[in-house]
């Protein structure tokens, strides 16, 4: 299958089950493009989602992220507007006339259950974004906890984020 | 319900300006919302904006540009709904594609291989914890957690979108409502 092609369905389908948000697509876009494509390296993805968090807009920013590594600037063109072609018709269409849709038991079925899986995805993710750290060192993934927990107070990503660059790229050039 | 027409260049522009300074998830872009398109021009008010955020949360999507699209459908119809968010989203792009570019672009030092590793040791820990409130908040009895259970042990068997939509379907079929 044409990459372009393959970019546009994979993320037509994040956008599509992104229940609960970009944050919760995460685990789904890692799924669709490091696990099953290996577009990217789970090091690779890591990183990303670190540049998604701190820079302006939504985390589903991922796509032209991931589009331009497969395809260069038309690859990120395809994946951005897959990635948000689904939400934004349906919420234009909420908008419109179709309000009875989104109320129905149905369709707030389908979210609930789809948001919870999302959730479960993300417990394989956890695993594979861990497992390369665990590679390098086991005892690095010790560092996770303190982030975690800080995470858990509702300190802001952006700064763990920044704190594991420096403190990364610190220990990095003490170490070799 | 808002009938005003706005001129698509100006939304188009707006949402771009405004994407520019989206840090911070759906929360500093609906403040933004409020005080360009409400408050400096008029376009819309904050009820409009509260409202839109509560309908489209069942929706799939970032809030974010779920809200943007609602409120750029009421401001020019479909063509107001589509030009809104991708012009949000254009600039966020941008950089995240010059990230990307940077990101195989970057010299093997040592200082750079443990910040990767110290970014992905961050990620995992913030991840985790994101998994953990989404699970309190959102999962919670034990049937959406059974459902949890199932769509890591689904998605680890066969791939992630059949997991999602299966069990999605699941549950449009026993018809339950999201709790709140």
């Amino acid at each position: 299958m044409s990459e372009l092609l393959e970019l546009a369905l994979r993320f037509l389908v994040v956008g599509a089950l992104a229940f609960g948000g970009g944050g919760a697509a995460l685990p789904l876009i890692e799924r669709l493009s490091v696990a099953e494509t290996h577009w990217l390296t789970p090091q690779e993805f890591a990183v990303g989602v670190g540049f998604a968090y701190a820079t302006p807009g939504p985390v589903l920013t991922m796509a032209p992220f991931i589009g331009y590594r497969v395809a260069g600037l038309t690859g990120a063109i395809v994946s951005t507007l897959a990635v948000f072609l689904i939400p934004v018709l349906l919420a234009g269409a909420a908008a419109g006339l179709i309000a009875r849709v989104r109320s129905t038991p149905w369709f707030q079925g389908f979210g609930a259950y789809a948001g919870a899986a999302a959730i479960g995805l993300l417990g394989l993710t956890l695993y594979a974004l861990a497992k390369p750290v665990v590679e390098v060192h086991p005892a690095l993934l010790l560092g996770s906890v303190p982030a975690f927990l800080l995470a858990m107070r509702g300190i802001s990503p952006l700064l763990l984020i920044v704190a594991g660059i420096v403190v990364g790229a610190v220990v990095g050039t003490v170490v070799a | 319900m808002t009938s005003k027409a706005v001129p698509l260049g100006e939304l188009s522009l707006a949402l771009l300006k405004i994407g520019a300074f989206a840090f911070g998830g759906v929360g500093s872009t609906l403040a933004l919302l409020r005080s360009d398109l409400g408050a400096r021009r008029g376009w819309i008010t904050d009820g409009e904006v509260a409202e839109a955020l509560a309908i489209v949360q069942t929706l799939p999507g970032s809030p974010g540009v779920l809200v943007v699209a609602f409120l750029g459908w009421k401001l020019g119809r479909w063509p107001g709904a589509l030009i809104a968010p991708f012009s949000f989203v254009t600039v966020p792009a941008l950089v995240m594609i010059a990230a990307s570019a940077a990101l195989t672009a970057l010299p093997d030092l040592p200082a750079v291989r443990g910040a990767m590793l110290g970014i992905q040791i961050a990620i995992v820990g913030i991840l985790a914890a994101n998994m953990l409130k989404m699970a309190r908040s959102t999962a919670k009895g034990k049937v959406l957690i059974t459902v949890l259970i199932a769509g890591l042990v689904l998605g680890a068997v066969s791939s992630a979108a059949v997991a999602v939509v299966c069990l999605g379907v699941l549950g449009a079929l026993l018809g339950l409502r999201r709790p709140q």
